[in-house]
């Protein structure tokens, strides 16, 4: 007797305990109601902002792309190169104006655009050959160079000049300068450029030559003092002018990669502040080829 | 505040809920960190004959990270390994640190016999030549990786490891080869 009072005790308790998983589910559903209609926004939980963020972002994404399609792109100088091919056309100044206002755009670019193209740069460079974007063929980078060596510094036999003879490629985008801002001296290292310019111009009469600004440095990295946004954008805007004067195009790669605060983004910046991270790549070479194809 | 309340009385009543569905049964994942056996012991058991160059390489890197590691491809050795003859390999794995602002490397070599491990071994020193000429005015902090850099042939194998705890991953390629 005693046994089956035990085992309707047990009974009684199964049945509460369902009702009880019953009123939690129900609450559940209430909640969720109240969520989906908007009687109960999630931001009032504390731990919410991150999303919101997000979301953010993304109506950056569309607003300044939309800025960007909008603009209407000036044809290259005669002045600029000799090409005769009527799609090549130089970011106009406005849009490069605008183009410091977007940080993050579409990471989208075709393969064979490049397939003819020839670059030039530092360690950040090497990333192309590293993560396999291009062979070696196609670039002339190493680490710690900057405009000044860049002049004479060879790599399997080739000097970046000479190479880009024996290559004579569509286009030839130079990056350069970033392993100069602690000790070369801004206006050293544009007229540097300027001389490889020149240089390469003269190996390579057919072939469309762009100046590519130096990128951007994060925060943490900006800190440290050896270099910072503000040698950066100094150098930066020397090269713009250096182009101008020499006749080049000149691309702002450097604001495509800062965030809402004007350094680098950590989506694209290795841990190092300075580097790039694979996305980086993408993100460098879509900017190459819309603004090229606008 | 209101609504704060009965979002945390939720997530209460659900984290209960969760904690008594699970029961005793214990968790499905492990984090690699938590685990309590180090993949070099469980490598050791394995036969150096049967390990794949890639399970050392992901081993080491489990335990000694690469930041921005890339894994290459067999035609784009002789670009790192002047020299190096690809036709000798019959099994390998080569990460980088592709970013190109670390100098870390790992790579695992088995050859067809032991000559042509013997022969690939002077390949690889020359590219940790190169690496320590490139990195020792570029990044003088990192040059602690390539000082201590290792080279190492066993039989058919040859291994190279230019990381932040060389030693460290040492033991765990030897923990496959012995």
């Amino acid at each position: 007797m005693a046994k089956k009072n035990k085992v309707d005790g047990i009974s009684l308790a199964i049945v509460i305990l369902n009702i009880a998983i019953v009123a939690v589910l129900i609450l559940l559903v209430v909640l969720i109601y109240l969520y989906m209609t908007g009687k109960l926004e999630p931001a009032d939980v504390a731990n919410m902002d991150q999303p919101k963020e997000a979301a953010s972002i993304v109506t950056t994404v569309i607003t300044t792309d939309t800025v960007e399609t909008e603009t209407e792109p000036e044809e290259e100088t005669a002045e600029t190169t000799t090409e005769t091919e009527p799609e090549e056309t130089e970011p106009s100044e406005e849009e490069t104006e605008e183009s410091t206002l977007t940080a993050i755009e579409s990471d989208s670019y075709d393969e064979s655009f490049f397939a003819n193209d020839y670059f030039i740069g530092d360690s950040i460079y090497t990333g192309l050959i590293n993560y396999g974007y291009f062979p070696e063929s196609q670039v002339f980078a190493q680490v710690g160079l900057n405009p000044d060596s860049a002049l004479t510094k060879e790599e399997g036999g080739y000097t970046a000049v000479s190479k880009a003879e024996a290559m004579q490629p569509k286009r030839i985008f130079i990056m350069l300068g970033s392993n100069g801002l602690a000790y070369l001296g801004n206006t050293h290292m544009a007229d540097q450029m300027k001389v490889l310019v020149e240089q390469l111009r003269e190996v390579c009469p057919d072939s469309y030559i762009y100046v590519v600004s130096i990128p951007p440095v994060t925060k943490e990295h900006d800190a440290e003092g050896q270099e910072t946004m503000v040698m950066v954008n100094g150098y930066n805007k020397l090269l713009k002018s250096m182009c101008e004067e020499a006749g080049v195009v000149y691309l702002d790669l450097c604001s495509k990669l800062e965030d809402n605060t004007g350094y680098f983004s950590e989506a694209y910046a290795e841990a190092d502040g300075l580097h790039f991270l694979g996305t980086a790549y993408k993100r460098m070479l879509s900017f190459f080829q819309r603004s090229i194809e606008l | 505040m209101k609504k704060k309340i009965l979002f945390a009385m939720l997530t209460a009543v659900l984290a209960v809920t969760a904690a008594s569905c699970g029961g005793n049964t214990p968790a499905s994942t492990t984090k690699a960190s938590e685990a309590p056996a180090s993949t070099a012991d469980t490598a050791a058991a394995e036969p150096a004959s049967d390990a794949a160059a890639a399970d050392i390489t992901k081993a080491v890197l489990d335990e000694v990270p690469i930041n921005s590691a890339f894994e290459k491809k067999k035609e784009s050795l002789p670009d790192y390994f002047d020299g190096l003859d690809v036709d000798a390999i019959e099994d390998f794995s080569y990460y980088i640190c592709a970013s190109g602002a670390y100098p870390d490397e790992i790579a695992v070599f088995r050859f067809k016999t032991s000559d042509n491990a013997d022969s690939a071994v002077k390949a690889v020193v020359d590219r940790l030549a190169y690496q320590k000429e490139t990195y020792e005015t570029y990044t003088p902090d990192e040059m602690y990786k390539i000082d201590g850099a290792v080279i190492q042939q066993s039989g058919n194998w040859v291994y190279y490891l230019v990381t932040s705890d060389n030693e460290k991953a040492e033991s765990i390629v030897k923990g496959f080869l012995g």
